[in-house]
């Protein structure tokens, strides 16, 4: 079931990805997270123009038997929410790193990038958590 | 209490489930999706693993007057071959526990109970079993294994794999599948046609691997304790232990069509009658949201001025309908079909209105 992590973003602790584009990023969560989660039934994300900070929990994403947070990857101001998902929760499910994105932001502390996980950091944490 | 393992466990490892203890048994939540899993009882059919459920059998010349004391509805409405669904209460009119009744005839009996509940059970039955003779019962949970075969497809399913007619709805009788002697009932807790399949322990994997290979051309589908619970929940069904329990009685729970009040007289008559006389304090009933959102287990529900009405007893994602669905306890006054309501959803308020107890 589980999915090649992509080379292109970066990763949290709390299984959130981060793709890079110039001053914006784009964000959404793994393909661990949602097989973790089942089923996704509902989302409930922030509005744009709210400020979000890193590591602050900004949104809900629930699974039939679960409700789990959302987290700010890095800090910026929301530019755009992804309302297909909202409508089609499961597409978080069918395409976590495609369709299923949440939020783009525009990134006020670019340094921040550092203290997230690239790929093969993020697979031997994944590894870790398995033992 | 140690975790047990069902006779089905290397089933469910093969086929990649996601196992979850409950009741003190490894079962399995989910296969691959708990959506996928409900459409396919809806559509066509779905196995489950039921064996963590619990059976006891009762018989002997005083058993009939047994279960008509200790049990709301009344057996003497069945036929042998048939089985009727009934509560158990204390004293106080409170629901020990919900159950399958099924008659074989000749004074035997079997119930089938809550796996949650099988040692409150037990210990109840032989409270009240007590200096009566004439009456054997025991627990046979441990000795049989049970598959749950659901959907619109199960009984074209079991017509080509049994030479036998099959049991009507409700019936209990005999098949011989693969020629191992399987009980079949046509009972079951999706609101779909359906059987469960009791069985022994040591013939359980065969006939799991069997009908899971003979169902594939009928679209069968393997599944979990997720899909059981939102299946249960879109056909009205109460969970024990969640929407009902010994606090609450049949009248509160809207279960009075399991309970033969014209019985002489059944543990919990009288209370059970003076609330009736009374009226009940508060109702279970359906509603359903009108807004994105899943109502959960304890969430508060108000009217438009903030007066607090009562509370969601179960709650569940939106399959048929377009929104959530669920069962609450509510005011009286207020269990009205299409009465508005609001519901606290973990600080959003949430539109929602009241509905009959089914959603199907």
């Amino acid at each position: 079931m589980a999915r090649a992590i992509p080379e292109d973003r970066i990763y949290s602790t709390e299984h959130e990805w981060l793709k890079l584009e110039g001053i914006k990023a784009s964000i959404g969560i793994s393909d661990h997270a949602q097989c973790a989660l089942g089923d996704v039934v509902y989302v409930e994300l922030p509005d744009v123009g709210q400020n979000i900070i890193m590591g602050k929990a900004i949104g809900v994403v629930e699974s039939v038997k679960a409700v789990s947070d959302i987290f700010a990857p890095m800090s910026g101001k929301i530019i755009a929410i992804n309302h297909k998902v909202i409508e089609n929760p499961e597409l978080i499910n069918k395409d976590p790193y495609g369709e299923g994105w949440l939020l783009m932001i525009e990134l006020s502390d670019l340094s921040q990038k550092n203290r997230l996980l690239d790929k093969s950091s993020y697979e031997k944490m994944l590894n870790e958590e398995a033992k | 209490m140690s975790v047990h393992q069902t006779a089905l466990f290397a089933c469910h490892q093969r086929l990649g489930a996601h196992m979850v203890e409950f009741a003190h048994t490894l079962l399995p939540l989910k296969y691959d999706s708990e959506k996928a899993e409900h459409k396919a009882v809806r559509e066509a059919l779905g196995i489950f693993d039921v064996s963590h459920m619990g059976e006891f059998l009762i018989s002997g010349k005083n058993s009939p007057e047994f279960l008509n004391k200790i049990l709301t509805n009344n057996w003497q409405k069945l036929k042998p071959g048939f089985a009727q669904y009934t509560l158990m209460l204390n004293e106080k009119a409170g629901i020990i526990d919900d159950l399958i009744l099924y008659y074989f005839g000749e004074n035997r009996f079997m119930l089938c109970v809550n796996a949650a509940n099988i040692l409150r059970d037990w210990q109840w039955l032989n409270q009240q079993a007590q200096n009566i003779p004439d009456l054997t019962i025991d627990n046979a949970s441990k000795l049989f294994s049970q598959i749950a075969l659901q959907g619109p497809k199960s009984a074209a399913l079991l017509k080509e794999l049994t030479s036998e007619p099959l049991p009507e709805s409700f019936g209990i009788k005999e098949l011989l599948i693969d020629n191992i002697a399987c009980l079949c009932a046509r009972t079951g807790y999706t609101g779909e046609d359906g059987f469960e399949i009791f069985l022994s322990n040591s013939a359980a994997e065969h006939i799991y691997n069997y009908l899971l290979e003979k169902g594939q051309k009928w679209g069968i589908k393997p599944c979990g304790l997720a899909a059981r619970d939102s299946l249960r929940l879109e056909a009205g069904m109460k969970l024990h232990g969640v929407d009902i329990n010994e606090n609450t009685t049949p009248l509160e729970a809207h279960l009075m069509f399991a309970v033969d009040l014209k019985k002489a007289d059944f543990i919990g008559k009288n209370i059970l009658t003076e609330q009736i006389l009374r009226g009940p304090r508060k109702i279970l009933t359906g509603f359903k949201l009108l807004e994105r959102g899943i109502a959960r287990h304890g969430f508060k529900i108000f009217d438009n001025e903030g007066k607090a009405l009562g509370e969601v007893s179960s709650g569940s994602w939106p399959v048929t309908q377009q929104y959530g669905i669920g069962l609450a306890y509510i005011a009286p006054e207020y269990n009205k079909e299409g009465q508005e309501i609001l519901i606290n959803i973990r600080g959003r308020t949430i539109k929602a209105v009241v509905t009959k107890n089914r959603f199907r």
